[in-house]
C-alpha cells in the first residue's frame, strides 16, 4: 500500500512557514494567460516554495504578471510575450509546467485536440530542450497520453532526454477519485488517497479503489459507477460548461499540487509520492502512470508495491495508452 | 457558527475575480459550504470546483430566481460582481452599472441572509458600501458591524511594494492602509509599517503614489483585458479567512476595511479593525500619523464624502 500522498497547502496564504531552507524554486508556466494558466500561476505565486515565477504565452502575459506581482509573497513574477521571449522565460528554470493549448468542447474527446495541441507542445518542449534541458517538465496539455511521448521524442532529438524528468500531470484524476470516494463514504477528502494509474483519457484512467486509504468497501455495481465517474469526470465538466471550456480551476489546483510535491522532493523532503504518466517498465506499454517516489534531481523511481491490474482491464487499457 | 463550518456565498462567481476567488475559498478547510451565484456559467464553475479534494460542498446558482437559495443560511457573502475598468476609466466611471448590481444583490442579502457578514469588492467601493448600508436600512436589518468594503488589496500591495523596496520578506511586512479605495483616498500609513522602515521623502511620495495608482497600473498593463483579478482574488480570500477565523473565536484578528466609522467626520472610512464573532469587535482607529499622512487624510475626505453621498442618493432615488 502507498504511504500518504503529499498534499500541498492549497491556497497557501503567505503566513504558512515552510521548514525547508531551500525555498528557491524557479518555475515557468507556459500558457500562463489561459483558463488553467492564470489560476495555476496564482497558486504558484501564493507559495513560499517559489522564488521566481516566469509566465509565457502568446497574449496577455504582461497584464497577468503585473496583476500577480502585487501579491505579498516572495516570488518575483515576470511576463514573457511571444516566441522571441520564450528562451528568457526558460533559462535557469527548475520546473516548467505546460498547460498551453485548446480545451475540449462538448462532444470532443481529448484526442480530438491532438492536431492543435501536438504542435504547441512540440514547439514549447523544443524550447525547453534548448534552454532548460535540466528542468523538470510537467505537461498538462491534452491529450497527455500523446503529448508525453511527443515531449520525450523532442528531448531525444535534442540529445537531452531524461525519462526521470518528464511528467504527464494526471493529478486531477487522483484528486477527483479522492473527492468522489469521500463524498460516497462521508469521509474528509483530505484524508482519502486513491492511486490512479494507466493514462489520462476515458478508459485509460484506472482508479485503484482496492488500494484506497482508508480502506473502503463498495458493492460491485457502486464500484463500477464510481470508476466510470472518475473516468468521465473531465467530460462531466466539459458538459457542465456547455462550450465555455473544460476543467480550469480544479486543474489549476491539481497542477499546483503536483508542482509543490515535485519541489518539496527536489528540496530533499522524503516520502513524496505522486502518480504521473511517465516512461515506464511496469507494463508492456512504454508510458504508463503509476505511483512514483519523487526525489532530488536524479531520482524519480516508480514505487515498488503496485500490483498489475486484472488481465481484462489490462487488455482494454493497452491499445489506447500507446 | 461552529468551527470550520463557514457557509460562504460568492455573488459574481463566474467573473474574472469570482472564479479564482471561489477556487481559493474551496481550497480552505475553514469553509464547509460554498454557494456560487451569477447570471451565467455558474453550473460549470461549480462542477469544476466540486472535483477538488476538500470538504466544502459547492453548488452553482444561475439567475435571479435562484439567488435566494444561494443566500439562505450563509455566514459570509462576498460580492465581486460587476464590470471592471478599462484603460482611462476611474473606479467612479463604473458607478452607473455597478450601483444597480450591488443594490440588487444586497437587497437579496437583506431579505434572505440579513445576519450574514457582507463583503463588497465591487467598485467603486467608496460608493457601494454606502449603497449596501442604505439598502439594509430600507429592509430594517442594518448592522454597521457586518458590512465591509474590501480594501485588502491596497494593504497587500503596500506590503509587496515596501518589501521590494527594502529587500524584506513580504510575508513579514504590515502596512496599514486607511481612508477609502480609490486614488488619493487610499492612504498608506508607512509611518506605522512593521517592521519600521525609513524612507527619504521623495521615495516615500513615489511609493505612496504607486500604492494609490496600483489598480490603474494593472488596468494599463492589461490593455483592455480587464483589471486586477488574481491579486484581488488573493486579497478577497485573505479578508474572508480573517473574518471567518474571528467568527470562529480566534483573537487578535485585525484587518483594514471600509466601514461605517466615527474616526473622522466622514461617515464611512477605512481603519484597522479588530474582528470578532459579530463582525467589527472594535475600531482601532487611525493611531499616530506623520504630517505627510495627516495631510493626505485631510485631502481625501472631501472626495470620500462626495462618493458616499453619491451612493446614498442613488438608493434614495430608487423606487
Amino acid at each position: 500500500m502507498l504511504s500518504a500522498l503529499a498534499r500541498p497547502a492549497g491556497a497557501a496564504l503567505r503566513r504558512s512557514f515552510s521548514t525547508s531552507a531551500q525555498n528557491n524554486a524557479k518555475v515557468a508556466v507556459l500558457g500562463a494567460s489561459g483558463g488553467i494558466g492564470q489560476p495555476l500561476s496564482l497558486l504558484l505565486k501564493n507559495s513560499p516554495l517559489v522564488s521566481r515565477l516566469t509566465l509565457y504565452d502568446i497574449a496577455h502575459t504582461p497584464g497577468v504578471a503585473a496583476d500577480l506581482s502585487h501579491i505579498e509573497t516572495r516570488a518575483t513574477v515576470k511576463g514573457y510575450l511571444g516566441p522571441e521571449q520564450l528562451p528568457d522565460c526558460l533559462k535557469g528554470c527548475d520546473v516548467v509546467v505546460i498547460p498551453a493549448g485548446v480545451p475540449r468542447k462538448p462532444g470532443m474527446t481529448r484526442d480530438d485536440l491532438f492536431n492543435t495541441n501536438a504542435t504547441i507542445v512540440a514547439t514549447l518542449t523544443a524550447a525547453c530542450a534548448q534552454h532548460c534541458p535540466e528542468a523538470m517538465i510537467c505537461i498538462i496539455s491534452n491529450p497527455v497520453n500523446s503529448t508525453i511521448p511527443i515531449t520525450a521524442e523532442v528531448f531525444k532529438k535534442h540529445g537531452v532526454y531524461n525519462p526521470n524528468k518528464i511528467f504527464g500531470v494526471t493529478t486531477l484524476d487522483i484528486v477527483r477519485a479522492n473527492a468522489f470516494v469521500a463524498e460516497l463514504k462521508d469521509l474528509d477528502p483530505a484524508r482519502v488517497n486513491v492511486p490512479v494509474i494507466g493514462g489520462h483519457a476515458g478508459k485509460t484512467i484506472i482508479p485503484l479503489i482496492s488500494q484506497c486509504t482508508p480502506k473502503v468497501e463498495l458493492p460491485q455495481d457502486q464500484l463500477a459507477t464510481l470508476t466510470g465517474r472518475i473516468q468521465e469526470a473531465g467530460t462531466e465538466v466539459v458538459k457542465a460548461k456547455a462550450g465555455a471550456g473544460s476543467a480550469t480551476l480544479s486543474m489549476a489546483y491539481a497542477g499546483a499540487r503536483f508542482v509543490f510535491s515535485l519541489v518539496d522532493a527536489m528540496n530533499g523532503k522524503e516520502g513524496v509520492v505522486e502518480c504521473s504518466f511517465v516512461k515506464s517498465q511496469e507494463t508492456d506499454c512504454p508510458y504508463f502512470s503509476t505511483p512514483l517516489l519523487l526525489g532530488a534531481q536524479k531520482e524519480a523511481l516508480p514505487v515498488a508495491p503496485w500490483c498489475p491490474p486484472s488481465p481484462r482491464l489490462s487488455e482494454e487499457v493497452s491499445p489506447g495508452a500507446h
